[in-house]
């Protein structure tokens, strides 16, 4: 029962966390399109999930595209992965792990276990992960940083 | 004490029309497919929401409530689900990223899955659009 109720609690916690977060990105988005400037730079990166069931994947996918200058673009789930487009994602990496700062306070929120579970590591080390995923990262991987500069 | 209700709720149409007016110069003036649809689905979702709390505070009731809360929920559900079938629909019909667009990691995943060394974010026929100008 308390593990329920400290669940309520976590879930109220991160509704606060998402709407400051929400409040944040309104304010990059509407100045970038008063004010046009270089801080756009759009970029869709791969995101290897940590979500395993159709609630969480929903939801984690949700939430990005709620969270203005971010929107999943494809979903897909065997194994759990997101393309999301962002519109300050300059780094992939650093993109990358805002990202996963909010699926992880998503899924500490949602489960019981109150557990979000490692993050997925990089390369080939990446487990169960199915051909098409692998082959997304090896390519990723040889356009590194700064191809179109 | 509801006075004070009142200017806040009317505060909050205010912002939540401005959200969605700035939405719409949005729509105008950001690069691409991908920017516009990330802007709308938040914008849409946020404006109505504030547009709908700030009514409520107008006239609050138990049942006003419920349904506010249930209008917000949907909304922000659609929003979100449709921004993803727009992007999805474009990226899969080839609707071209903006020149600025720094990496595309979904690229390699659709050239694999499709078999072909064609690249994504380029129009499949490109002839096909012109055709009905020339009819």
């Amino acid at each position: 029962m308390t593990r329920h109720l400290a669940r309520i609690l976590r879930l109220v916690g991160f509704l606060g966390y998402y709407l400051l977060e929400l409040v944040k990105a309104n304010v990059s988005v509407i100045r970038e399109t008063l004010v046009p400037s270089d801080r756009l730079r759009p970029g869709i990166a791969e995101l290897p999930l940590r979500c395993r069931t159709d609630l969480e994947i929903t939801m984690i996918a949700n939430l990005i595209s709620l969270t203005p200058g971010t929107l999943t673009v494809a979903v897909r789930a065997e194994p759990p992965t997101l393309w999301v487009h962002g519109m300050f994602a300059e780094d992939r990496e650093a993109f990358r792990a805002e990202l996963y700062e909010m699926e992880g306070r998503m899924l500490v929120a949602m489960r019981l276990s109150a557990a979000a579970g490692a993050l997925p590591g990089p390369g080939p080390a990446d487990g169960p992960a199915s051909e098409a995923g692998g082959v997304a990262r090896r390519s990723a991987d040889r356009g590194e940083d700064g191809d179109e500069t | 004490m509801s006075v004070l209700l009142g200017h806040v709720g009317t505060a909050l149409v205010v912002v939540g029309a401005l959200v969605l007016a700035l939405a719409g110069v949005g729509l105008l003036r950001l690069p691409d497919l991908y920017t516009r649809a990330s802007a709308v689905t938040t914008a849409s979702g946020l404006g109505v929401g504030l547009v709908l709390v700030g009514v409520l505070l107008h006239h609050p009731s138990l049942g006003n409530t419920v349904k506010v809360v249930l209008a917000v929920v949907v909304q922000l559900t659609t929003a979100a689900v449709g921004g993803y079938a727009i992007a999805r629909a474009g990226y899969l019909t080839g609707v071209p990223l903006a020149k600025r667009t720094r990496y595309d990691e979904l690229g390699a995943v659709v050239r694999t899955a499709r078999g072909g060394p064609e690249r994504p974010g380029r129009r499949r026929r490109p002839g096909r659009r012109r055709g009905r100008g020339r009819g």
